[in-house]
Formats: structure tokens, sequence, C-alpha cells
């Protein structure tokens, strides 16, 4: 009788509430400030079967609270208690968790959206142990890792390649493993020198030398095995430049190439395979393609006059 | 006793229960978040343990009652649930005085009245003095 009606109005109640929900899916903040009214709502249609279908079980809520020593005696309804709080804790954190996902434009609860509804809200404060604070930011520690490459000693070169490059290039082609050097010398002649690792084995592919000029006159003496990526994650990508000089020193620099860049001079150099003696410019600019990174930006320009090339980094 | 870690906070599957109803449908929680969030309930639980212990301490009793608990709730800034709860702690006692009550009666009619001396000194007043549970391994 009594019973009955209040489980109608119950179920009424939830209908609304249900609607409600559905009408507000992108109103996280009026979800919250409705949720109050609903569970009062709710607790006040409460019948007798209501209360029998505990949410959290007691006995768990019991161990937990054995857990400490100075409790002893509970009254019968402690437990009850606590799992309802627990209930509508559980209920709140979400929803403030919630709106960060929402915030984020996510379909899916992550734990960072935790932390931040932890750390908003200062009624949270015990347990900021529970979600740590820094898990809040690895994403803003990832984009800060791509940004970092890229070795000071960015030397402008002018190289001038003879046709045997062309050759070097042609086997340098199908590199899939990862070789970075980098080291500098101290002298001011460079020697370009890609090392190129094929099918696992590394082989440093050494053509015959080519002879390009640095900007400050120096000869140089180029060669190159092959264009290679580094780990698929990171963009931006290092050759590296062995140049010798007239007096036999040895000068590596790295040059730096996003992957699209170096995708193009790799299609680049392919096609060159088939003719060798291209004439029209290869220009890859780096500045455009580069990720949002702070780091000085190289431009790369490679033509082909007549077996020669010109490769400009800035 | 040598508890399991996951003994020792709610189990993932109820309070995934009780996530899903404060989301509305559509959103996706991920799992490593369930455990967080029962984590931190369990936390909470075991936070509100201690403070309704010292709240009873303070008031020089054993037994922890149900006032000890709203008055952990308002000292960890939750003042909120104090009125749900107390609604639920009236329709829980009002749910358990009418049950005693009825198997009172039935008992009565049962053993002609009187006749079950343990459960005939349930009275009225017994009703009031909530019940008290000690926290033993065996009570559950």
């Amino acid at each position: 009788m009594a019973a009955s009606a209040n489980i109608s109005t119950t179920t009424n109640a939830s209908q609304q509430l249900q609607q409600q929900q559905q009408q507000q899916q992108n109103h996280a903040t009026t979800q919250l400030k409705d949720f109050w009214p609903n569970v009062t709502n709710s607790i006040r249609n409460l019948s007798h079967n209501d209360l029998r279908t505990q949410e959290l079980p007691l006995a768990r809520i019991k161990k937990i609270m054995k857990l400490d020593d100075d409790v002893k005696m509970i009254s019968a309804e402690a437990p009850v208690l606590f799992a309802k709080a627990a209930e509508i804790f559980i209920h709140e954190l979400t929803l403030r968790a919630w709106i960060h996902t929402e915030d984020n434009k996510r379909r899916t609860l992550q734990r960072n959206d935790i932390a931040m509804a932890i750390s908003k809200y200062d009624q949270f404060d015990f347990l900021i142990d529970i979600v740590p604070r820094d898990e809040i930011k690895p994403t803003k520690k990832e984009e800060k890792t791509t940004t970092t490459v890229l070795g000071p000693e960015q030397v402008q070169y002018y190289l001038q390649l003879a046709q045997q490059h062309q050759q070097a290039l042609q086997h340098g082609n199908t590199g899939g493993g990862v070789q970075i050097l980098q080291q500098t010398m101290p002298s001011g002649v460079q020697t370009i020198q890609l090392v190129q690792s094929s099918s696992g084995t590394q082989a440093v592919v050494q053509q015959a030398p080519q002879i390009m000029q640095s900007p400050m006159g120096q000869q140089t003496v180029l060669q190159i095995g092959g264009t290679q990526y580094q780990q698929p994650q990171q963009t931006g990508l290092q050759i590296v430049q062995q140049v010798v000089g007239p007096d036999g020193q040895i000068q590596q620099i790295p040059i730096q190439l996003s992957a699209n860049q170096l995708q193009m001079l790799r299609m680049q150099l392919q096609g060159g395979q088939g003719t060798p003696q291209t004439q029209t410019p290869i220009i890859i600019q780096t500045g455009p393609v580069q990720q949002q990174a702070a780091s000085p930006q190289t431009a790369t320009v490679m033509t082909t006059q007549n077996g020669t090339q010109i490769i400009q980094s800035s | 006793m040598a508890e399991k870690p996951e003994e020792l906070s709610l189990p993932v599957a109820s309070v995934s229960r009780v996530i899903n109803d404060a989301l509305p449908s559509g959103i996706n929680v991920s799992m490593e978040t369930r455990k967080t969030i029962s984590k931190a309930a369990s936390v909470f639980v075991l936070y509100t343990t201690a403070t309704a212990a010292s709240m009873s301490q303070k008031a020089g009793r054993k037994t922890m009652n149900a006032n000890d608990v709203m008055d952990a709730l308002t000292d960890m800034e939750f003042p909120q649930f104090k009125e749900t709860l107390e609604r639920l702690l009236q329709g829980e006692y009002r749910q358990t005085q009418k049950k005693k009550k009825e198997t009172n009666t039935a008992k009565k009619q049962s053993t002609g009245g009187g006749g079950d001396s343990k459960k005939s000194t349930s009275t009225p007043q017994a009703q009031n003095t909530s019940e008290v549970v000690e926290l033993s391994d065996s009570d559950e």
C-alpha cells in the first residue's frame, strides 16, 4: 500500500532523473548542481526494498573500518552509514572528474581527471596521495621532450657533391634501422657520414668521397650511405655529417631533419636513381613541417646541376 | 590475518555500479579509473572511521555510534552528506523498528504470548538504543 506508492514515486523520480541526464549530457556542471536535490529526493522516496539493495558490501566496509586499531565497537547503523556515505562520495568524485573529461572533450573518464578533481576541490585533499599530482602532467611532459633535439653547432653548409654522390645515395635507400652519430671534433673541417643499417645489420656505406664546401670555404669530403629514421615517435631525426678537411681532420656534425623531410629526401633520391643527373633542384624546407618546436629550424636545399648538389642547412 | 591488498578496498564491481549510476550513458570509464575511485572510496571510509573513532573517544564512549559518524563528516568538511544520511538513518530506524514489531507480534502469536523470554526483552526502550556489534572476524 504505502510501500507500493513509494516504489512508484521512486521509479517516477528515476525516470525524471534519466530524462534530465539525457538533456544535460553536455552540462556536467548543471548536473552537479542538480545532484543534491536528486539525492535528497531519492532518499526521501526510499522504500524498504530500496534499502535492502545495498550497493557496497557491508562486510568489506567493516573490514576497512577494522584497519583502524582504535575502533573496537561500533553501532549497527554505522556500517550502513559508511556504505551510503561512500556511495555518495563516489558519486560526487565521479561527477567532478567528469567535468574535466568534458572540458577536454573526451568520452572516457581517465585517471588524470580524478587527479584534477582532487586537486581542484579542497574537500578531497586527503586523497592527494592516492592520485599523485604529478600524474596530471604526463601529456605536457611528452610535448616538452619532443622539442629538445638539435645540437648547438648547427653550421651552414654549402655542399658540392660530385656525381658519385648519386651512386652513394642509391645504395642508401633501403634503410630502416636507426643510427645516430653525434660527435664534434675541434677542427673546423667536416665530413658527412650517413650511417645506415638495413634489415637489422648495421652497415656503414662508404662511397667515394665527395667534395663539399662549408661557408668558411673549407674543403670537405662527404660520404653518404643513406638516410635513416630515428625512433618513429621522434619527429626530428638526425643525419650525421662527417667532414674531412684538407689537413685530414674529421668532424662529425648532426643535421636535423624531420621525418617528413627525410621521407621527402629519400623519395627524391629514389627518383634520382632512375635519372641520376636530375636538373631540377630539390628543396626541402623544415620550417612549416617541423613540430611546434622552438628549436632552430633547418632548411635544406639540394640542387642537382650537372651532378653537383648543394645542401644548405641553417 | 594475511589479507590480500585488494580485499582491503571496496570491490570494483559494486563501485562501478555506483559510478555508472552517476554518469549518463555513453561515457566510458577506464578500468584504471575505476580502481582509483574504489581506492579513493576506501580511503574515504578509513579516514571517516578514524575521525569518528576520535569523536567517540572524545565523548568518552567505547562504541562508535551514528552521531560520531555525522560529527566526523562535519569535521571532514563533508557536511552536505549529513542531510542524506540522516534521512537514511530515519528510514533505517523506522524500518528496523517496524520489523522488530512485526517479529515480536509474530512470535507472540506463535508462542502464545510472552513465552519467548529472549524476544520479549526487546521492549520499546531496548529498540531505541541501537544494537552494538563488535568488530571481530566472526561477524561476517
